[in-house]
């Protein structure tokens, strides 16, 4: 029920995005409704593509390895998320991956995609014979593509990721607002949805996973660091301002390369370490 | 050198001071203490029910940790348990060991620190380092 | 003064030993009943993995490290009052509850 769902919606999309194959994609449901109903046939054509896949289970302890999945991708969504369910789904239901939104905005299904950390349901799965996924790199593995994300959270919390003021609101009981363009200091980091991407790609952050607070932990400090209605701008400064906390970042810039949102935690980085010359401390 | 300080139960039964049946290898000690323990019996102190003696453990605190790790170890009675008698050689292994450390801990009311309790192998030792330890607490 | 050494324990073992004090420290805090309950399945697992887990799969142990660490930072939490165990077919596996 739910992959008959998925694959229309699927079509649907193909059908939008490309005018001049209007028909082909058309046909491709008609084919695929048909093999719902009746036994599976030999195709016209099948498009065959490789997984290789990261498989560890505590249940089962033995040597973690790559596990390999064959996808007809012509019975596929395009993107990796969509292979993983359908393994999942269809040929080996204790593989095991977070996953919810499918939409890349709530961060879960980040993994390492031939070499590339990213977001499985934003990765298009690639036109070459295989591809390769493993959890995200230097995390302690859970399961199978699962992994511990302990530490990556209590360094965000580190950061007092929320707003602190020394005065109360302007009116009480009301938000306190803040001006368009103040606002928009904030662009850049607001959107950071906190996949762990940028920090697990990190080299600096492999060699001090403990120290280091790490691009995504930074780059929030920064945003609060930026909030026109914080009152603790000084303050946060000061607590980050450690030779291990902040400056274990060498402006590798991998952050940037692999943010599946387009930011770049190098840049607000750099922004930290300026304002901390300029706060004299 | 390991001092010792032992509760007021001492003065209200000297017996328990007298030797244990199966301690033989602290008789010289033994020995020592009680004529300290007598010597003491006189001057009660104001405050406090301690007194300290320097010497090695006392036999009731031997005795203590023989009776708390025959237990941990579900011992039968007929097992033979002396001061160095080493906890590996009565079957013990080392989540035993920090089983039996754990138990001591309560009995006595002490905090073992995780360095130490890792050089306990005996009974003997675990005496010892009780005393010790009973001694640095401050006076309750 | 210099108390014999106990018997020689790689890192690991001694971070296992840790872990089990701590949960044997943590269940003192819970009622009796609770607490004689928690010592049963602490000790019970420790023992268990002690035998059947193979003493080389170090990444195995390791992650029963962390997962136990974890376990007993819940147990800590003045809010957990029972510890349980039940079996799911595979090998047994614990939670803490509230």
């Amino acid at each position: 029920m739910a992959t008959g769902v998925l694959r229309r919606a699927i079509a649907g999309v193909r059908v939008s995005s490309s005018p001049a194959s209007k028909f082909v994609p058309l046909r491709a449901l008609a084919s695929e409704a048909e093999a719902q109903q009746v036994e599976p046939k030999a195709r016209a054509s099948t498009d065959l593509k490789t997984f290789s896949i990261y498989r560890w289970n505590p249940d089962k302890p033995s040597k973690p390895e790559l596990q390999e999945y064959k996808i007809d991708l012509k019975e596929c969504g395009p993107m990796v998320l969509d292979a993983l369910i359908k393994i999942k789904n269809e040929i080996d239901p204790s593989l095991t991956f977070r996953r919810s939104c499918r939409e890349g905005i709530c961060g879960s299904c980040a993994m390492n995609i031939d070499g590339c950390n990213g977001l499985a349901c934003l990765t298009k799965i690639s036109s070459g014979p295989s591809t390769m996924i493993t959890p995200l790199p230097h995390m302690y593995v859970i399961k199978d593509l699962v992994v511990d994300m302990t530490n990556f959270y209590n360094q965000y919390k580190s950061i007092e990721p929320w707003l602190k003021r020394k005065s109360p609101p302007p009116v009480p009981g009301k938000e306190i607002l803040q001006s368009k363009k103040d606002r928009a200091k904030l662009d850049g980091m607001y959107e950071c949805i906190l996949c762990a991407c940028c920090s697990t790609s990190c080299p600096s952050y492999w060699w001090n996973p403990e120290s280091y607070l790490g691009p995504a932990a930074l780059l929030h400090a920064n945003r609060w660091i930026m909030d026109s209605r914080d009152e603790y701008t000084h303050e946060r400064l000061e607590s980050i301002n450690d030779e291990y906390k902040l400056y274990r970042c060498h402006t590798i810039l991998n952050c940037a390369r692999a943010c599946p949102k387009g930011l770049n935690p190098g840049k607000q980085i750099q922004n930290i370490k300026k304002l901390e010359i300029g706060s004299g401390a | 050198m390991p001092t010792v300080s032992a509760s007021s139960a001492t003065f209200t039964s000297p017996l328990r001071l007298t030797f244990p049946t199966n301690q033989v290898a602290l008789k010289a000690s033994n020995l020592k203490m009680v004529s300290m323990g007598w010597a003491k019996k006189g001057f009660p102190s104001l405050r406090t029910s301690r007194f300290r003696v320097s010497c090695a453990a006392k036999p009731e605190t031997v005795q203590k940790v023989c009776d708390i790790v025959r237990k941990q170890l579900a011992l039968p009675d007929e097992t033979q348990l002396t001061p160095d008698s080493k906890f590996s050689a009565l079957g013990a292994d080392s989540l035993d060991t920090v089983e039996i450390v754990m138990s001591l801990e309560e009995e006595f009311g002490i905090s073992v620190e995780e360095e130490s309790s890792q050089n306990i192998t005996t009974v003997q030792e675990a005496a010892d380092l009780i005393e010790k330890l009973v001694q640095g607490k401050p006076e309750a | 003064m210099a108390p014999s050494s106990g018997p020689r324990l790689s890192g690991m073992q001694k971070q296992v030993l840790s872990l089990y004090r701590g949960f044997l420290r943590a269940a003192r805090s819970k009622s009796a009943e609770e607490r004689h309950k928690i010592e049963s399945i602490v000790s019970t697992e420790f023992r268990r993995n002690a035998k059947q887990v193979d003493r080389k799969n170090f990444i195995y142990i390791e992650y029963l490290l962390r997962r136990g660490k974890k376990q007993l930072d819940q147990l800590k939490n003045p809010d957990t009052i029972s510890l349980s165990s039940f079996d799911v077919g595979l090998p047994q596996t614990k939670h803490t509850k509230r």
